[in-house]
């Protein structure tokens, strides 16, 4: 598969990803460009032992884990903390963004990344317990009960924006 | 509609616009890196600029400190003029004051001479040179002749007291030579002779081939620092002012052991070596690595080289331990400037004697926790 073909078939759904860990459109995008340029000049080290859409989750993940470590990162949180305004776009963009997105996005993006992480890969993306744990390199009963945690933390965010949702999928 | 779904179809509307996927593929055609809102590479995060940034700020933020923390010299008015007892009091406040920092400095002289025989003795790395094979002997002979030492200082002590109390000091006076002047040169002739014998002892062990040579040269040696030991002494209490110049025998002395305690902490190091070719870098060349940071080129083989971890945390440990120390210094008040040439006079033994040692190359950039 080129890279062109690549790009056009996963970029939507790894962009996806990586903004639900990163919470900004802008680091997102980066974070994709970043795992295609990865992949397109050391894709000789991709052997083949999971699916390429596997292979790529997993980079975007680790690439996103890396902006969230990162000095820059770092400081637009400590600024916006103190500004609360976004530095990375302008006031105008922002409030699109919040009026486009929806409720349990929005919810979502409000929980710390362990647990946005796990509701991302099982909710979103359908993987099962032990896929995540090994997405994520840790034992599947810490997914279990980070996936737990998670979700009572997204029911009672939800609650309180009086959203209906059928609680039995949070089950 | 259930959650999942719901959630799924919010998040659908979140995706590339057609413009932005084309420009990333051209990009990643073109090799190009995201416009550095972060620095995603493992390689590059760790990038050098970074501990060198942080570590000159904090360098920086150190030096106003001293600066700030330095204290005001307030001169103590002159009360012994006044009342003869509280002169009493301040003069003994003050001796003790001195016999303080003399105590200091003594302990760090101490200090100092252990450490230079143990970097002597442990630093595998200067076991080839002939001068570390003859100072080893000449320290381990010395040892041999400890009891012999001892004697001669407890007799040296002895004659001493007997001096300054009977009879020489009455039949000096008697024919009007003055005592301390003939007590000096007997002094004088009785450590001469003393230092001529065991180092002749010594001589003869080492080399006996040019065993006046020798004893020329250890005698020579011993002179001059019997001088400066003398010199330093009596700098001290002809001084006006004692304290001050102790301070500065404290700064030269922390300064000394120091730089003595980081050679001790790089014994068992030798030059580095490039992992991949196995070209051992020349002095020059580790110097000019030291100013590039973490990652350096191999003058052979052209591969990236990165510190390791050890020898990185082994730097910091070295490099950030002396700030503190003349800190500390200038609050107990040593004169500014001193303590400035001190850490001077340390970083500029470190930068070259230490630093070429502790540097350690592989060729995985490796995260420091």
């Amino acid at each position: 598969m080129d890279i062109e073909q690549l790009v056009h078939t996963y970029s939507d759904y790894l962009y996806r990803i990586a903004f639900i860990y990163t919470k900004d459109e802008r680091a997102a995008e980066e974070v994709v460009q970043d795992v295609f340029l990865k992949f397109y000049q050391k894709g000789g080290q991709f052997r083949g032992e999971a699916t390429m859409k596997t292979y790529l989750v997993k980079m975007t993940i680790h690439r996103s884990y890396d902006y969230l470590r990162s000095w820059k990162n770092k400081r637009y949180i400590l600024l916006e903390k103190l500004q609360h305004v976004p530095l990375t776009k302008s006031a105008e963009t922002f409030v699109t963004e919040q009026e486009t997105r929806g409720e349990i996005t929005k919810a979502v993006l409000t929980l710390p990344v362990k647990d946005r992480e796990v509701l991302l890969l099982y909710y979103y993306e359908q993987y099962t317990t032990k896929e995540v744990a090994q997405l994520l390199e840790l034992p599947e009963s810490t997914v279990k009960s980070r996936l737990a945690r998670a979700r009572d933390k997204l029911k009672s965010k939800l609650q309180t924006v009086n959203k209906e949702v059928h609680w039995d999928e949070l089950t | 509609m259930s959650l999942r779904e719901e959630w799924q179809k919010e998040i659908q509307q979140i995706q590339l616009t057609k413009v932005q996927k084309n420009k990333m593929v051209a990009d990643v055609q073109r090799g190009l890196r995201s416009n550095s809102v972060y620095r995603s590479d493992s390689r590059t995060r760790r990038d050098w600029r970074y501990p060198v940034v942080l570590g000159s700020f904090l360098a920086v933020a150190l030096f106003f400190m001293l600066i700030t923390l330095q204290p005001d010299y307030v001169s103590t008015p002159n009360i012994a003029n006044h009342q003869g007892v509280v002169a009493d009091e301040t003069y003994n406040a003050h001796f003790y004051e001195i016999l303080a920092w003399f105590g200091a400095v003594i302990i760090l002289v101490i200090l100092s001479i252990v450490q230079l025989v143990l970097v002597i003795f442990q630093t595998k790395r200067w076991d080839r040179y002939r001068f570390i094979q003859n100072a080893r002997l000449y320290l381990r002979i010395q040892k041999q002749y400890i009891m012999v030492h001892m004697i001669a200082i407890v007799l040296g002590v002895l004659t001493f007291g007997f001096w300054f109390g009977f009879p020489l000091l009455y039949i000096t006076s008697l024919f009007q030579t003055g005592s301390l002047q003939v007590s000096t040169m007997v002094s004088v002739a009785i450590v001469t002779s003393y230092l001529l014998y065991i180092h002749y002892r010594i001589a003869v062990q080492i080399d006996e081939k040019n065993v006046m040579k020798r004893v020329l040269l250890y005698q020579l040696m011993a002179i001059v620092m019997f001088t400066l030991l003398l010199l330093a002494v009596t700098t001290v209490f002809i001084n006006e002012d004692p304290i001050a110049v102790l301070k500065i025998w404290l700064v030269l002395f922390i300064a000394a052991n120091y730089c003595l305690w980081s050679l001790w902490m790089i014994r068992n190091e030798v030059r580095a070596t490039c992992p991949q070719c196995g070209h051992t870098f020349s002095k020059r060349e580790m110097l000019k690595k030291t100013f590039w940071g973490y990652k350096a080129k191999c003058s052979q083989c052209g591969n990236d080289l990165y510190m390791t971890r050890k020898a990185r945390k082994k730097l910091d440990f070295i490099s950030w331990f002396f700030p503190g120390m003349f800190l500390l210094l200038s609050n107990l008040g040593v004169s500014f400037w001193f303590t400035v040439g001190g850490m001077v006079v340390s970083w500029l033994f470190i930068m070259f004697m230490v630093v070429p040692y502790t540097m350690k190359f592989s060729t995985e950039n490796e995260p420091l926790w």
